[in-house]
């Protein structure tokens, strides 16, 4: 656990507050890598149900540490080499990356590339969308690689983009399927509108409306919505995106990485309404 | 040997004192935050010095002789008092034996020397 000195309690918590955060630091490490973020999120809520919701996310929350993304990265590699019988002479994994900036994406191509068969070579792996569209040769498996699949827009739009360029370039013979670490279940009906095979390591379910028990589910989305009421609306561009990016309310993060915006707002949202900051769990740029 | 925090210290001498208290004690004595406490609890449980029940942690036999064979490492030792370190660029050039300080004429308060002669 973080061995840093940390401050102590400033006030005096809540004895029934204070034993549930404290059991809740002790399973859930991920807690632990910003200090203080938990409590302030708690500080958040001003009734039971607000706090039992917090509880009821976190418990329920897929965080992908160091160990489990190494494990993660074989069963993908598993899946390509075994169950679809791709080899290295014909077969390419670029990352979805198709901008200047680093992404998630270009994360999951590095930790995967130590993951295959020795006769895997640098050249079997793109770090970027238009290069590997534009490079790869014809008579070949392409796999589009990503860490996070949350409504499927994105990849939808990635994988038109690889096979207008394949079009373009005139190459008849290239198969293009998807690989993620982690991807919303309802983004299936993309991804099968898409027709091409597809493969995640987890599948996530929504954080409220899928995975919660339905009778809980109405008192849940309105303290949600009482708890974003406190987060500030707008910054610069960015407005808040309530439950999570076009509503997708995911729990999901993945260590040392930014945290996709599809997961719930209150985990990363950087300001309180009145701009003042918040200490939170994630950060997102 | 395990690394100890001051809010490890107390939380061992606490429990050899009394064998078992519950959680909320830490921060009713100490103001531990909860991520401190869980800190310290994961800390001594993965030692094999504490086992928790509910709400209740208790020292075992094992974690009894280990403070107590430890003692002097835990308690007597001079612990890093990281508020008494100087930052180095706060830090000014170190006396000469036998110089006297001499005070930057510029920022001192010249109210003091106006009132001595004023014989206030």
């Amino acid at each position: 656990m973080n061995e840093e000195i940390v401050n102590r309690a400033s006030g005096k918590i809540d004895v029934n507050d204070f034993v549930t955060l404290t059991k809740l630091h002790k399973e859930y490490k991920w807690l632990s890598y910003e200090p203080e973020a938990l409590f302030e999120l708690w500080c958040l809520s001003d009734n039971k149900d607000q706090k039992d919701l917090i509880e009821f996310l976190i418990k329920n929350f897929s965080f992908v540490d160091g160990q489990t993304l190494n494990e993660a990265g074989k069963s993908i590699a598993a899946q390509i080499e075994t169950n679809w019988g791709l080899t290295s002479e014909s077969t390419f994994l670029i990352a979805t990356c198709d901008d200047k900036n680093p992404d998630g994406s270009q994360s999951i191509i590095q930790c995967l590339k130590n993951k295959f068969s020795m006769n895997w070579k640098e050249s079997n792996f793109f770090n970027s969308l238009p290069i590997g569209a534009n490079e790869i040769p014809d008579n070949s498996n392409v796999i589009l690689t990503d860490d996070f699949i949350g409504t499927g827009d994105t990849i939808e739009r990635k994988v038109k983009y690889m096979r207008s360029t394949i079009e373009k370039r005139q190459l008849t013979n290239v198969t293009v399927r998807t690989i993620s670490l982690a991807a919303m279940e309802f983004s299936k009906d993309v991804l099968d509108k898409l027709y091409m095979e597809y493969y995640s390591v987890f599948w996530l379910k929504k954080g409220i409306s899928e995975i919660m028990e339905a009778e809980n589910r109405p008192s849940a989305k309105k303290s949600m919505e009482n708890l974003e009421s406190k987060l500030k609306n707008k910054i610069g561009s960015r407005k808040l995106p309530n439950f999570g990016y076009k509503r997708s309310e995911a729990l999901f993060g993945f260590e040392a990485n930014n945290v996709p915006n599809n997961v719930f707002p209150i985990f990363w949202w950087p300001f309180y309404k009145g701009g003042i900051q918040r200490k939170t769990l994630f950060r997102r740029i | 040997m395990i690394e100890l925090l001051s809010e490890d210290i107390e939380f061992l001498k606490e429990l050899y004192a009394q064998n078992s208290l519950d959680l909320y004690f830490f921060h009713e004595k100490y103001q531990l935050s909860p991520f401190q406490l869980a800190r310290t609890i994961q800390k001594f449980e993965d030692n094999g010095l504490i086992v928790i029940s509910g709400n209740q942690i208790t020292l075992n036999e094992y974690g009894r002789n280990w403070i107590f064979g430890n003692r002097k490492y835990i308690f007597l030792r001079e612990n890093v008092k990281y508020w008494k370190l100087i930052p180095e660029n706060m830090k000014q050039p170190i006396l000469g034996i036998n110089e006297l300080y001499i005070p930057n004429r510029k920022t001192l308060d010249k109210e003091i020397f106006k009132n001595i002669e004023d014989g206030k």
